[in-house]
């Protein structure tokens, strides 16, 4: 039996009013499913539900993988910074899945705080103000040192190897917004495969792309989804969702349908 | 009964009229509203608005020709420049005022940062946008020549005081400023990275900043060009700079002095305002443009690239 990664129950999801009610799914390891359904029928709801965007109505979402960089979330707009360079955002990524990144910027935090704390107290004349002070310093000073090392050496192995799975090498430091459409999908594909995510939801993200550029995308997804991670994508072709997913969903009068595919 | 329709034909037209020029109506009446009042603010003493002419003429007889002398070094303390400028009333004056508005816009775009990453709806729970929007607009709505009063009271008289109260203004100002850049942006970017789970400060210097970068560029510079306009204000009441040589002057009924000094202040604001905005034109949405020579900077971002595309097509055909 394989593991559960995500188990949607008794989910009732809509802004105000419910659009999408009484989900019951679970998603297991290695899988790959499409929502399908016309526009403005709920699929991206039922997308920004499970990424927690927003709250459900009623019934709850249990994500089964790791809180920081365990989901990987492509939206429709793909989210890309687009004032920042093609390096910049792959390794948004990466650091969002790095458990030493999180440790550093925990202890920055910690540092800030009793930096700022210090600097209050100084004010008043606390004798406790300048061994604090040192303390906030030894704690945010090395954070951000361990912070832009360890940065530079993902950009050094995972950045790089993601840069070149979706062959965009040559734009390393050209900024988001000069590429092309299928460029930018392109990097944001990039982006979660240096993110190596347990379970990827991802909204509409073969739409619009020209056949080369969606087996680019597509294979590097597949080459995640291969190393064991699930996959949830919004697709309103059928047919292309009938040929790359195990089990789709179809969302019919305010409630979803499952259809099972036997591919040969 | 027979007669109230042309009546109310009548009536119909008039309100059709009323209805057609209902806006200038609407200015007209406002314009005479303010006549109103200015009538109540001045107690109906319109006469002195002719008296004004005399003193007016008087002023400009005894300020000009500006007296430029205090373009020349001045004679306490000795100067040891070599050129007697550098020691003039008018240059430490404006440096000073440069000085000043630089330290502060610098100091003030940290706190302006920190402030208003806590101020932006789209970063921070609802609470905690109003209590920090409260402060910006409490340090915003005191003008920063109160501000500079209250810290000539706290500091004395000097630059110190000048700096903490454009600092202290620039901070509600450009705070605004950059809450709204911030709340404007796109929020996929946002949405993406907080769903991959990372930290508030890690958004922050990773996707809000470089995102709203042009127009946090752009606000800088906006600032300093605005603060060096007001640093001549606040010397007035001794908070340094060249505003404080100027209302010398002024209790001395020096006026010519006063006015070169005020020519100087205004040639050099000019010029700062076209630096700055040909600077900004750099960064501004739009002006995505490469200037591969000094020669364009000074141009307008749809010149500069009809001026390089006309250059590489020359170069192309040699």
């Amino acid at each position: 039996m394989t593991n559960t990664l995500l188990k949607l129950n008794q989910l009732v999801v809509g802004y105000s009013t419910p659009l999408v009610s009484d989900i019951n799914i679970q998603v297991h390891e290695g899988e790959i499913i499409a929502i399908v359904g016309p526009s403005g029928i709920g699929k991206t709801t039922i997308i920004r539900t499970i990424g927690g965007l927003i709250r459900p109505i009623d019934g709850s979402v249990e994500l089964l993988v790791e809180p920081r960089g365990g989901l990987g979330y492509v939206p429709q707009k793909l989210g890309l910074v687009r004032h920042a360079s093609v390096e910049h955002n792959i390794t948004l990524g990466a650091i969002s899945s790095s458990h030493t990144i999180q440790q550093a910027s925990r202890f920055r935090s910690i540092g800030l705080c009793i930096l700022i704390v210090s600097l209050g107290i100084w004010f008043f004349k606390n004798p406790f103000a300048p061994p604090l002070f040192f303390l906030g310093c030894m704690l945010y000073i090395p954070s951000i040192i361990a912070t832009i090392v360890y940065t530079n050496q993902l950009k050094k192995t995972v950045v790089k190897q993601a840069m070149e799975d979706v062959g965009l090498t040559e734009k390393r430091l050209e900024p988001v917004r000069r590429l092309s459409g299928g460029q930018q999908r392109r990097v944001a594909t990039a982006r979660t495969l240096a993110q190596s995510p347990s379970l990827i939801v991802a909204d509409e993200f073969l739409s619009e792309l020209d056949q080369a550029n969606a087996m680019i995308v597509l294979n590097a997804m597949r080459k995640l989804t291969d190393a064991g991670s699930s996959m949830i994508m919004v697709e309103h072709n059928i047919e292309r969702a009938r040929s790359v997913a195990d089990r789709i969903w179809t969302i019919k009068d305010g409630s979803l349908v499952q259809e099972v595919i036997e591919h040969a | 009964m027979r007669d109230s329709k042309p009546q109310s034909t009548a009536l119909n037209s008039a309100l059709e009229v009323v209805k057609r020029y209902q806006i200038l109506l609407f200015v007209v009446l406002l314009a005479f509203y303010a006549v109103v009042v200015m009538n109540g603010l001045i107690d109906g003493k319109w006469g002195r608005l002719a008296g004004g002419w005399e003193n007016l003429r008087i002023f400009f007889a005894e300020s000009l020709p500006p007296d430029w002398s205090v373009l020349e070094a001045r004679s306490y303390p000795e100067c040891n420049q070599s050129i007697g400028f550098f020691c003039s009333i008018a240059y430490l004056g404006m440096l000073e005022t440069i000085k000043i508005a630089f330290v502060a816009t610098i100091f003030g775009f940290i706190g302006a940062i920190l402030l208003s990453s806590l101020a932006a709806r789209n970063l921070v729970p609802f609470w905690v946008s109003i209590i920090i929007r409260i402060l910006l607009s409490a340090m915003r709505s005191l003008p920063s020549l109160i501000w500079a009063i209250l810290f000539v009271i706290i500091f004395g008289l000097g630059p110190l005081a000048g700096v903490l109260a454009m600092t202290f203004y620039t901070i509600g100002y450009l705070g605004k400023l950059q809450y709204e850049a911030i709340e404007g942006m796109d929020s996929a970017p946002l949405e993406a990275s907080r769903a991959t789970g990372l930290t508030r400060p890690e958004i922050l210097t990773n996707v809000v900043i470089p995102e709203t970068s042009n127009h946090l560029l752009s606000q800088l510079m906006f600032m300093f060009e605005y603060n060096v306009r007001h640093g001549t204000v606040i010397g007035i009441v001794g908070a340094g700079g060249i505003g404080y040589y100027i209302s010398n002057y002024l209790n001395l009924f020096l006026y010519d002095k006063v006015f070169a000094l005020l020519l100087v202040t205004f040639i050099v604001v000019v010029l700062i305002d076209m630096i700055s905005m040909a600077v900004r034109s750099f960064v501004n949405e739009d002006g995505d443009v490469r200037r591969p020579s000094w020669l364009t900077v000074f141009f307008s971002p749809n010149r500069a690239v009809r001026y390089h595309k006309v250059r590489s097509d020359v170069e192309g055909e040699d």
